[in-house]
């Protein structure tokens, strides 16, 4: 069965780095045979917000995040990666094999 | 695609010769100015610069998407150049800069127009549009790649 990752992206202006984070992160997920849904949390609001849900499915969160994370209660008891919002931009792949990492942890 | 609506050709310049990083945004502030997209070019840079030291915006593959948020920009918009000569950026990868994507961001802008900057911030992760930008030999080629 697949892989199943959540990730939060947001940086401090809202407009650019979010949104190629979150591209990054789909596209290196797709190559890679994982899902992953991703929550944009920039200037013109949240995007594909993760629901309760997605939250007890995802075996993991990353947070790409430069911002403090909106609605970061719901994670709650959910492994999360905090990272830097440039660092799925830089190497996605990275990113996700070392959340996928992080969800083996015992 | 809708990002028609924010590629001005007026704000498009192919072959821009700049010494460094600070000389390509000088110019293209210039060229927002003499457009009307701000109203104070010096508040304009700050910004930019402002927003740089919080992290670099070499964003790898030779692109670079500085950005400026302020009450001088007046409406949304972005620049784009094609360097003559890759300058330093201190990007993610390591590598010289050759595509500039400058964001003109207003403080209230509207949603719209800061949707249209975010998804053209998107497309710059495509391989495609990566390629496209190193195939790009003219002003009309660069703006072709975002006006399809």
């Amino acid at each position: 069965m697949a892989r199943k990752l959540l990730a939060v992206t947001a940086c401090a202006t809202g407009v650019a780095h979010t949104y190629m984070a979150e591209k990054a992160l789909i596209k290196a997920a797709k190559k890679m045979g994982v899902l992953i849904k991703v929550e944009t949390q920039g200037a013109t609001g949240i995007g594909h917000k993760l629901t309760a849900k997605d939250v007890q499915i995802g075996e993991a969160v990353i947070f790409a995040t430069d911002t403090k994370v909106r609605d970061a209660e719901r994670f709650e008891n959910k492994k999360v990666m905090q990272i830097n919002v440039s660092d799925p931009i830089k190497d996605a792949e990275k990113v996700i094999n070392d959340a996928l990492a992080l969800a083996d942890k015992k | 695609m809708a990002l028609t609506k924010i590629i001005q050709p007026k704000l498009v310049k192919f072959n821009l010769i700049a010494s460094d990083r600070d000389a390509v945004i000088d110019q293209l502030a210039d060229l927002y100015l003499k457009n009307g997209v701000i109203t104070d070019k010096e508040r304009y840079i700050e910004a930019v610069n402002e927003r740089e030291t919080e992290g670099t915006t070499g964003i790898g593959g030779g692109i670079a998407i500085p950005h400026g948020k302020s009450e001088v920009v007046k409406s949304s918009a972005v620049a784009i150049a094609k360097l003559a000569k890759p300058v330093e950026w201190q990007a993610l990868d390591d590598k010289p800069v050759e595509y500039v994507f400058l964001l003109a961001i207003p403080d209230d802008g509207d949603n719209e127009h800061l949707q249209l900057l975010s998804e053209l911030a998107g497309t710059l992760m495509d391989d495609d549009v990566r390629e496209k930008l190193e195939l790009a030999d003219s002003k009309e080629d660069l703006e072709k790649i975002f006006m399809k």
